[in-house]
């Protein structure tokens, strides 16, 4: 038998060259942004007209963006979760252009050589070349590079730019777009309708596996800046995909809004991945929503880590639809000062024989606040589903909170639910141990850290699984 | 003579998915059979539908005990008729308790028998509980303890030896029992199923096992070897013998 | 002791062991109880609701001086047939008392009852309510029991059944304020028919309350298609110097089970029977040694 451990190490190491120079400074250092003079802010009819112009769009698409602009001004703030009182909407700039390129550029050394090194700092190019399928970058508003393995284009595959999306396939996207998250469903998924621009469009035709991960990397630089790409996904049946998200976004002392949105539609027997490693600046409010439909036996996994953001609303939800249809969720979340890490998941069960699984781990450091907050429900149709539930809660200092709030309702008696979840310190003995074989304690805990979020972060590719550790230890320094 | 169980051309698959293919066996009074054979290859398949457990779909043939097809009698009405099957994994109950199980058990098999008797009286049934368990070397609280809940391998076993019996069933289907056993243990229960089955007329005993150890306490008339989901082989004790020597690959 | 009109009866062998007084609250009738400091009562007190038909709108304070203990009864029989019974309970730990109190609801199946019982536990006392509740058409129970002294140890049971059309919700929260505080949360439900369970429960730890074991653990046996059942497990924790944690599962009775039962032929009926028993089994021994309640609980179930 082939020792996988031996050659898991090899690929570590070559991995660690892609994003070995990570640091603070990597995420937080901003360009200069003299584009952004163009651009007003606050939010109002006559921006969202300008938005559904400047892409040239269709009718149905500006209607369907009036019409939740609607919803915006109707709808009040969540009357539960974190405070949203410092979020000025008249202080945000809602779209911005940093280059002038419908669809992005389909070579790094077309784009933009001021916005190409925040990309080459990043270590996206390099990922690409050594492990993605296909990669899609957005700066501010507008994606600004764009491209896909040529088999998979052969094969059917689309992996576009979602503005493109909605020229060259009309009636693919107005068949599913905010079908699954409608503008009415929340303030700011009606506000995400209204100005949504960017994100990435994703088809896999029926029976087409994607072997290699597609990656769309979001990134805002402009202080104020509020980004609202739209990610549609359609795996159709008895297709696979792996699609990573990374997002980050420099930090000025005053707020930035992300309220991006993401659609999966799962066909019958499909499978999809979506792993996401969200580092915001601590000045974002990252309220993001997204959403799965899984159809029969179809199999749909979120992973995600979410490190940065001052304030994170965040809960993955997928609607078991389809009998025997499956939905596993896990999650890192570290609140560090200053954050509020409110996220979890949501999960319906509808179809007979659904299953779900959700594995939460959450860190509270500095005084930060890590909630985890889940909607879990099984209807009367659901026959047999089963779900399993673990939260698990390290809180690093007296000062740090953390709160567990599930919501568990069940309607049918064939139904099996278990929801499990500890809260606790770090283990002292475990840190004497390590420090008495010569490890400095701050690196101790770092390493105990990584080992408590270890069972999901190996689930994330090679590479970014050493982007989250650094990460982590990037918060353990940091106090 | 009738057979004690019949299985004729047995198909039984789950989930769709075919797990025996055609199985042939015959067991009559006064007999022990051995079934072998590698891991997947059906065996537990085989005792549970022997036992009627609603998992499993009979897709073919039939099963005859004393004569009577029995595929339609659900797992408590085989019970009561006088089959018995010691589990390879018996389930861990917390909250009832093996007396309180047993009782129940005990009553429901007495009922059976003659429905105008009353039921056993706690007290003589704890008095015949006892003695059984000093016998098995059993401590006595075990009866205490809650069915099976954090019992070790061993006491698992032990205590379906006990069940057995208390039971006294006809027909035995003993899963593994051997598995997980220390050679203490493993000589006192085999001299158990020796006396509750063997010395008994007119029982049956079929042993699947994996091991030829307990064969040298509790010696087969008959050996069976079962590959995917077929009984490719059968024989006497010597059979055992050679399975031990060359495996199961040759057949 | 009976000067006044009571809307329930007192039983214990020896009446000067404790005080019993009426106090002036306005609409509502309100009566206090009092273990005086450092008594420690051997045997229970039984406080019976009086069977009516009226409503009910009654506070019970109940109040353990230092050092003493005592364990008390309170019994709602199926005689209680009032329309609506709103029930105020508050319970007062002195420091190293310690109290246990059972709460037996057995009331008619045509009641509406809203109760809010809280307790709050001084240092080195504790206080363990047990909840059986198997009436009423529809409750509505908040219970917080607060640790407000280091070493305090708070502990409730609930255990219910809802059946029929019955619609039970159960809120229970600990709270932990000071330092060392332990105590876990049961909540174990059966619902059946048509009926609708709710268990809602908190375990908050302070950020004064370093040192603190909390638990919750909530499980339910939901045996008829129609029913609705809820759980809502929650934590807020406030420090890192803890020990919190809690589960919460909702299942059928288990077909494997039922198969092994089966197999020793025990039919379907029974072996329902004893799973449901067994499964409350645990909390029935708790008050084994109370006969009375013990075996009006074990005909329920």
């Amino acid at each position: 038998m082939a020792d996988p451990h031996v050659k898991s190490e090899v690929k570590e190491e070559k991995s660690e060259g892609i994003f070995a120079g990570l640091n603070r400074d990597t995420f937080d250092h901003s360009d200069p942004s003299e584009y952004m003079e163009k651009f007003k802010k606050g939010i109002s009819p006559q921006l969202v007209a300008h938005i559904s112009k400047d892409k040239d769009e269709p009718e149905w698409m500006l209607h369907q963006r009036m019409k939740a602009y609607e919803y915006f001004t109707r709808i009040p703030l969540p009357d539960w979760g974190p405070s949203l009182e410092k979020l000025d909407f008249d202080e945000i700039c809602f779209f911005a252009k940093a280059a002038d390129k419908k669809g992005g550029y389909d070579s790094w050394d077309k784009v933009p050589a001021y916005i190409k090194n925040t990309f080459d700092r990043l270590g996206i190019p390099e990922a690409e070349k050594q492990v993605l399928a296909g990669v899609g970058a957005q700066y501010e508003s507008e994606v600004i590079y764009h491209s896909i393995e040529k088999e998979l284009e052969e094969q059917g595959v689309l992996f576009l730019d979602m503005d493109v999306a909605v020229e060259k396939h009309p009636e693919l996207v107005q068949k599913y777009f905010m079908k699954c998250v409608p503008a009415n469903d929340h303030k700011f998924a009606a506000l995400h309708g209204a100005v949504w621009s960017g994100g990435t469009f994703l088809y896999v035709p029926k029976g087409v596996k994607v072997e290699k991960p597609l990656q769309a990397y979001f990134r805002m630089n402009a202080m104020n800046m509020g980004q609202f790409e739209h990610t549609l996904i359609i795996i159709d049946d008895g297709a696979e995909a792996h699609y990573i998200e990374g997002c980050s976004a420099p930090k000025y002392g005053s707020n930035a809004l992300h309220a991006g949105c993401v659609e999966v539609f799962v066909g019958k027997g499909a499978k999809f991945r979506y792993s996401s490693v969200e580092n915001w600046s601590k000045d974002t409010y990252n309220l993001n929503t997204k959403r799965a439909i899984i159809e029969e036996g179809g199999i749909m996994e979120w992973v995600g880590g979410n490190m940065g953001s001052g304030v994170t609303m965040l809960y993955p939800c997928s609607i078991l639809k389809g009998r025997n249809s499956r939905a596993d969720h896990l999650g890192i979340a570290f609140a560090n000062a200053g954050q509020t890490q409110d996220t979890g998941a949501k999960i319906f069960h509808l179809g007979e024989n659904t299953s779900s699984r959700i594995v939460m781990k959450s860190i509270s450091k500095g005084g930060g606040k890590s909630i985890y907050r889940g909607d879990l429900r099984i209807v009367k149709t659901a026959k047999n589903a089963i779900s399993q539930v673990e939260c698990d809660a390290l809180i690093l200092d007296p000062i740090s909170v953390s709160d567990t709030y599930p919501n568990i309702k069940v309607d049918n008696n064939s139904a099996t639910v278990n929801h499990e979840a500890r809260v606790g310190r770090l283990n002292e003995e475990d840190i004497f141990y390590l420090t008495s074989r010569g490890i400095p304690v701050a690196q101790a805990e770092a390493m105990i850290v990584n080992g408590f979020i270890n069972p999901i972060v190996r689930e994330l590719p090679l590479e970014y699984a050493v982007e989250m550790n650094r990460l982590i230890e990037l918060e353990m320094e940091n106090l | 003579m009738t057979a004690l169980l019949d299985i004729k051309n047995l198909e039984v698959a789950i989930d769709g998915k075919a797990i025996l293919k055609g199985v042939n066996l015959t067991i009559n009074e006064g007999e022990v059979h051995t079934l072998m054979g590698p891991n997947g290859s059906g065996k537990s398949t085989l005792s549970n539908v022997i036992m009627g457990h609603p998992k499993y779909e009979v897709t073919g043939g039939d099963i005859y005990y004393k004569g009577k097809s029995i595929l339609k009698m659900e797992a408590h009405e085989r019970a009561l008729i006088g089959i018995f099957l010691a589990f390879q994994y018996p389930k861990e109950i917390a909250g009832v308790t093996l007396e309180e199980f047993l009782l129940a058990a005990y009553r429901a098999k007495q009922a059976h028998a003659d429905p105008s008797k009353p039921p056993i009286l706690v007290f003589r049934f704890k008095k015949m509980l006892k003695e059984v368990m000093a016998e098995l070397k059993m401590p006595e609280d075990f009866a205490e303890r809650f069915l099976n809940h954090g019992f070790s391998g061993g006491e698992k076993k032990k205590a379906e030896a006990l069940q057995m019996a208390i039971l006294q069933p006809t027909l035995a289907v003993m899963d593994e029992t051997d598995s997980g056993l220390d050679v203490d243990a493993l000589k006192t229960i085999t001299a158990n199923i020796d006396k509750v089955m063997r010395k008994r007329e007119k029982t049956g005993t079929l042993l699947i096992t994996h091991y030829q150890r307990i064969l040298k306490h509790l010696k087969p008339d008959y050996v069976h070897v079962m590959k995917n989901g077929r009984i490719v082989k059968s024989g006497g004790p010597k059979l055992a013998h050679e399975l031990e020597e060359e495996g199961y690959e040759h057949l | 002791m009976n000067q006044f009109k009571l809307p329930f009866s007192i039983e214990h062998p020896s009446k000067k062991d404790f005080v019993l007084a009426k106090c002036y609250e306005e609409k509502r009738e309100c009566y206090k109880l009092t273990i005086p400091a450092q008594k420690q009562l051997e045997e229970a007190i039984y406080i019976k609701l009086k069977p009516t038909a009226n409503d009910l709108d009654l506070k019970l304070v109940i109040e353990l001086g230092e050092g003493s203990s005592a364990t008390i009864i309170e019994d709602w029989s199926n005689e209680v047939k009032s329309p609506t019974i709103h029930f105020e309970q508050h319970i007062k730990c002195q420091a190293n008392s310690n109290l246990k109190y059972i709460v037996l609801n057995c009331s008619s199946q045509k009641t509406e009852m809203t109760e809010k019982r809280t307790s709050d536990v001084a240092s080195d006392a504790k206080c363990h309510i047990y909840t059986y509740h198997f009436g009423s058409k529809k409750l509505d129970s908040q219970l917080t029991q607060t640790a407000s002294g280091r070493n305090a140890e708070i502990n409730t049971d609930i255990i219910a059944k809802s059946a029929t059309d019955q619609d039970l919700s159960f809120n229970c929260e600990h709270e932990y304020a000071e330092k060392q505080g332990a105590g876990e949360v049961g909540m174990k439900g059966i619902a059946q028919d048509k009926a609708m369970l709710s268990f809602d429960g908190m375990v908050n730890i302070k950020q004064t309350g370093g040192g603190s074991a909390g638990y919750l653990k909530q499980e339910t046996l939901n045996l008829s298609p129609n029913t609705t059942v809820r759980a809502v497990p929650g934590l807020k924790i406030d420090t890192n110097d803890v020990k919190a944690g809690h589960s919460a599962a909702v299942r059928n009775l288990n077909d494997e089970d039922l198969y092994y039962f089966g197999a020793r032929g025990i039919k379907k009926e029974m072996a329902k029977k004893l799973l449901i028993t067994g499964f409350l089994g645990k909390e029935l021994k708790k008050i084994k040694e109370h006969k009375t309640a013990y075996e009006t609980i074990r005909k329920l179930i």
